[in-house]
């Protein structure tokens, strides 16, 4: 049964600008086998590349949790374009960095700023009529299904193609892999 | 439009393994995480005593999403003590019966349930041989003493340290199948 307790965190619960040794009994336990969190660049190419999407559209890649199936990306439409049909099997966070994407299914626009969550069993057409395109920072789990334009089933796209993806440009490029992007 | 549904899984039934069309072969070489298999010894996860009357049977550990399965044994009529979930719970009863003082139903071998973030409640079995449970639980576990004060949150590192302490002290050697 549950009795009401006060709620005491009306704001953070310390401003001070300090370390705060905070009790945790399994510090070192956390040390040894957690992967850690971390930075990654995402203004500059210095952490992550533009790798081609077609003529018209680059993806930066951020991310990939194998465990998952969940990847992070940003997704960059050079100028007024569209990515074909595609149905989603997962969950898709995104947020519009900068111009607009809409989807020819929905009535809403995504400009800066904005969230965009995508569920489980849509399929959709993504279309930017931005002079400039658009920038979409993506957080995506699970497959997404490609079609054609006449709906033949293409190919199903996950981490395992972003990783691809990823390793054949900075391959073809030079570039070393960026183990951050490892989860 | 095809033919939606025409083709059913039920004739994908071929008994021998069938080479899948992969394009990205190469990468799940590299990348892909093996699946675990953790059979029924005591060398393989020891039940590790939870309290005087109870055992834990630990059987995975994900660091990345806080989830821990494992198979929770009381051994005699006893109580699991009041104790709040804020993640996800999927449970199935292996032997015995086991309730929660909450609610209405009782879980039977076989039987499966689920627990959500939020839900507060106290583990009993009234049987004399007690029972056995598969639980996967994803999320922090807050335990509460009978005068309902705060004693402690377990989630996955404290799953591991009570696997790991024992181990140690029995010489019993970590078994890495536990990690994902």
């Amino acid at each position: 049964m549950a009795t009401v307790a006060e709620n005491k965190m009306k704001a953070p619960a310390s401003d001070v600008t300090e370390i705060v040794e905070v009790p945790w009994a399994y510090r070192e336990t956390v040390e040894r086998l957690s992967p850690g969190g971390r930075y990654i660049d995402m203004q500059s190419d210095v952490d992550s590349p533009w790798v081609p999407f077609g003529d018209g559209a680059a993806i930066k890649h951020l991310m990939f949790d194998v465990r998952t199936n969940t990847y992070s990306n940003i997704l960059w439409m050079k100028g007024p374009g569209t990515i074909g049909t595609h149905l989603h099997r997962g969950n898709v966070t995104m947020v519009t960095i900068t111009g607009s994407v809409r989807y020819l299914e929905y009535e809403w626009v995504g400009t800066p700023g904005g969230l965009i969550l995508e569920t489980p069993g849509e399929a959709h057409t993504l279309v930017t009529d931005h002079p400039e395109g658009c920038k979409l920072f993506g957080w995506m789990q699970g497959p997404i299904d490609f079609f054609d334009a006449d709906a033949n089933f293409i190919e199903t796209v996950d981490v395992w193609w972003m990783i691809t993806h990823y390793e054949t440009y900075c391959k073809e490029n030079g570039i070393p892999f960026n183990e951050k992007l490892y989860l | 439009m095809s033919k939606l549904g025409a083709k059913t899984a039920a004739e994908a039934g071929a008994f021998k393994i069938v080479n899948v069309p992969e394009a990205h072969k190469a990468m799940l070489d590299q990348y892909c995480i093996s699946g675990t298999y953790v059979g029924p010894s005591e060398e393989e996860s020891p039940w590790v005593p939870f309290g005087d009357n109870a055992a834990i049977r630990h059987l995975a550990f994900d660091v990345r999403n806080n989830i821990y399965a494992n198979v929770l044994w009381i051994k005699s009529k006893g109580v699991i003590g009041t104790h709040k979930h804020r993640g996800m719970v999927w449970a199935i009863g292996l032997e015995g019966s086991f309730r929660y003082l909450e609610y209405d139903w009782v879980c039977r071998p076989g039987d499966f349930i689920t627990e959500f973030p939020g839900h507060a409640h106290t583990l009993v079995t009234d049987e004399e041989d007690g029972m056995k449970a598969f639980f996967w639980m994803q999320g922090a576990n807050e335990f509460y003493d009978d005068e309902g004060n705060f004693v402690e949150t377990l989630d996955v590192w404290w799953f591991m340290n009570h696997y790991e302490t024992y181990c140690k002290e029995q010489g019993i050697p970590i078994n890495r199948q536990l990690y994902l």
